[in-house]
């Protein structure tokens, strides 16, 4: 008779023997006092509120750890690259404060370095960062050294001075918008997404920027140029739009392309956008033309009304970049306007499935990290997908 | 709101209650976690008491790591209701990686610079297994190299074809395939034939 595991040749089966024994694995079970240490260490780990907590050394510490810092901060001279960054949750930056327990921050000479998810507060501004920036702050005056950083000016009365952030070639004047500047080492841009604002140059000439456009200066324009003729190339033509009238300034101290003295314009003399084309002319006024609408919605307080409007607009055909301006405008309005935090959520799901490495895919996964999106139910949002 | 349904029509059942008022999310993800140890944590043992050669703290050392790895992910992780195969992965990865420490720290070396004694052999008997032929089985499974001894399970027990064993432990499926040969190599040198 031949025994379990046993192969018709009389040999034995390995693989049939071990099933046996791990057949009988199966009848094993945690023991008890086990599995009840498991699940309290991992009720401590997914509550860390629940862990007891020994006040008295751990304030000894701190205040330790608080006397070292303040020591070696004392004797660091200021500006010193080498400081350590260290998380705030609160830290000054001239008259601004910066702000956020996901934010990091070191100085660097005048300038602070924030790292992380960090809002710089004053009273008339909000500025948000997600990305590594350099920036410093006199006054009202904010300067961005290197990064990005999306700004919230509330509305200057007339008989202040506008807000004013500095760039590497001249100056953005505020007057009561939401903007996001990027600055590199050698240009950069501000995509203005309401309001107005206008940039300064450094000859002192000015240019006015609406709603919807992009302006770019220093060697960033360049770059932008290359890459867009590379795209356009590749891009379907035929019903394409565009929204963004780039509007271009020559580059001061551009060493790869000799410049032409340009005579010195008075403050005060503006620039007209230099559109790039009659098609880009002919779009981009149907869209700015709804996105100043829609200001105007939001500053008579009529925020359903323009979320409608932009609802609707979206069902229309726009080309991609101002498809996803639209978006993130709707998504912005029913989040901080609205406070329609559920709505918002599945409007910036959808955004971010039509366009994953869009333009605004950063600020809309920040903003849907902001408002836990992650947490709320998927199947809630996949049904108005 | 309805329960929701999943293709196969059966209704899923909420894991963890919704959130009460007052009640804070870090208790409501403690409660999720808890929900989800109760449901998975005798399918994580059981498959760690094998990789184990029987041992059980060194299986409930595993079964703590997979879930606490589980809350470190848990906020990614797509359907929290159906979890089998993640942790099927997760524990024959955790597995692997701890068989394959042991048994650096196990050579003779290394046991000399951290002085350190051979570990006692496990028993199964001491487990489940009394028979002979059982016992002899398992001792030379315990022989095979961590990889192989893995892949070999994972292909015969598990029923894992070798594309899928390869996409779990990450590695390409020849590579997976040579496991399962060599593994069969040297149980049939040991005097075992390996069936289909």
């Amino acid at each position: 008779m031949s025994t379990p595991g046993s192969t018709e040749s009389g040999g034995r089966d390995f693989v049939a023997r071990l099933r046996a024994l791990d057949a009988r694995l199966q009848d094993e079970s945690l023991r008890p006092g086990a599995g009840a240490r498991i699940g309290a260490a991992l009720a401590d780990a997914a509550d860390p509120k629940r862990t007891t907590v020994r006040w008295g050394p751990l304030l000894a510490f701190a205040a330790g750890a608080a006397m070292v810092i303040a020591f070696f901060a004392w004797r660091m001279p200021a500006g010193s690259s080498g400081e350590p960054a260290t998380p705030l949750a609160r830290a000054s930056v001239g008259a601004f404060e910066l702000r956020g327990d996901q934010c990091t921050a070191r100085t660097e000479g005048d300038a602070i370095q924030a790292r992380g998810d960090c809002r710089l507060v004053a009273p008339h501004m909000r500025v948000q960062t997600w990305e590594p920036v350099v920036l410093s702050a006199e006054g009202d005056v904010v300067r961005i050294h290197q990064g990005r950083a999306m700004f919230d000016v509330d509305k200057v009365p007339d008989s202040r001075p506008p807000v004013r952030v500095e760039v590497s070639h001249g100056a953005i004047e505020v007057l009561g918008t939401r903007f996001e500047v990027e600055q590199n080492g050698d240009g950069g841009r501000v995509d203005l997404f309401e309001g107005r604002i206008r940039f300064e140059h450094r000859d002192g000439t000015v240019t006015n920027i609406v709603p919807g456009q992009r302006f770019w200066w220093g060697a960033q324009r360049h770059r932008n140029r290359s890459a867009a003729s590379v795209n356009e190339n590749d891009a379907p033509v035929a019903s394409e739009q565009t929204l963004d009238d780039e509007i271009e300034i020559e580059v001061e101290q551009d060493a790869r392309r000799p410049q032409p003295p340009q005579p010195p314009q008075p403050r005060g003399a503006t620039r007209a956008p230099s559109n790039s084309g009659a098609r880009g002319g002919r779009a981009s006024g149907e869209a700015a033309a709804l996105i100043e609408r829609v200001e105007a919605m939001r500053s008579a307080g009529r925020h359903r009304e323009a979320a409608a409007v932009l609802e609707n607009a979206l069902h229309r055909s726009w080309d991609r970049r101002t498809a996803q301006v639209l978006s993130y405008e709707l998504g912005e309005l029913l989040h901080r306007h609205l406070r329609d935090s559920d709505r918002a959520c599945r409007h910036l799901a959808r955004h971010q499935i039509r366009y994953p490495h869009g333009i605004y895919s950063d600020a809309v996964a920040h903003t849907q990290a902001r408002l836990s999106c992650d947490s709320r139910d998927p199947l809630e949002t996949s049904t108005e997908n | 709101m309805e329960d929701p349904v999943n293709e196969s029509g059966v209704r899923a059942i909420p894991l963890a209650p919704p959130l009460q008022a007052g009640q804070s999310s870090g208790a409501r993800r403690a409660a999720l976690v808890d929900a989800l140890y109760r449901q998975h944590r005798e399918q994580v043992y059981r498959l760690a008491l094998r990789y184990g050669g029987g041992s059980r703290a060194w299986a409930e050392d595993i079964t703590q790591e997979v879930f606490l790895r589980l809350i470190d992910v848990l906020g990614r992780l797509e359907d929290p209701g159906s979890l089998d195969g993640w942790f099927y992965r997760v524990t024959t990865n955790r597995c692997l990686n701890r068989l394959r420490r042991e048994r650096i720290r196990s050579a003779p070396g290394v046991r000399w610079l951290l002085d350190r004694r051979r570990p006692e052999p496990i028993d199964p008997e001491r487990l489940t297994a009394v028979r002979e032929e059982l016992t002899q089985a398992w001792d030379v499974l315990q022989t095979l190299p961590p990889k192989e001894r893995v892949a070999f399970c994972m292909h015969y027990l598990d029923g894992k074809k070798q594309i899928e064993v390869a996409d779990m432990l990450g590695h390409s499926k020849g590579y997976v395939c040579k496991l399962i040969k060599r593994a069969e190599q040297r149980v049939r040198e040991a005097g075992w034939e390996v069936g289909s």
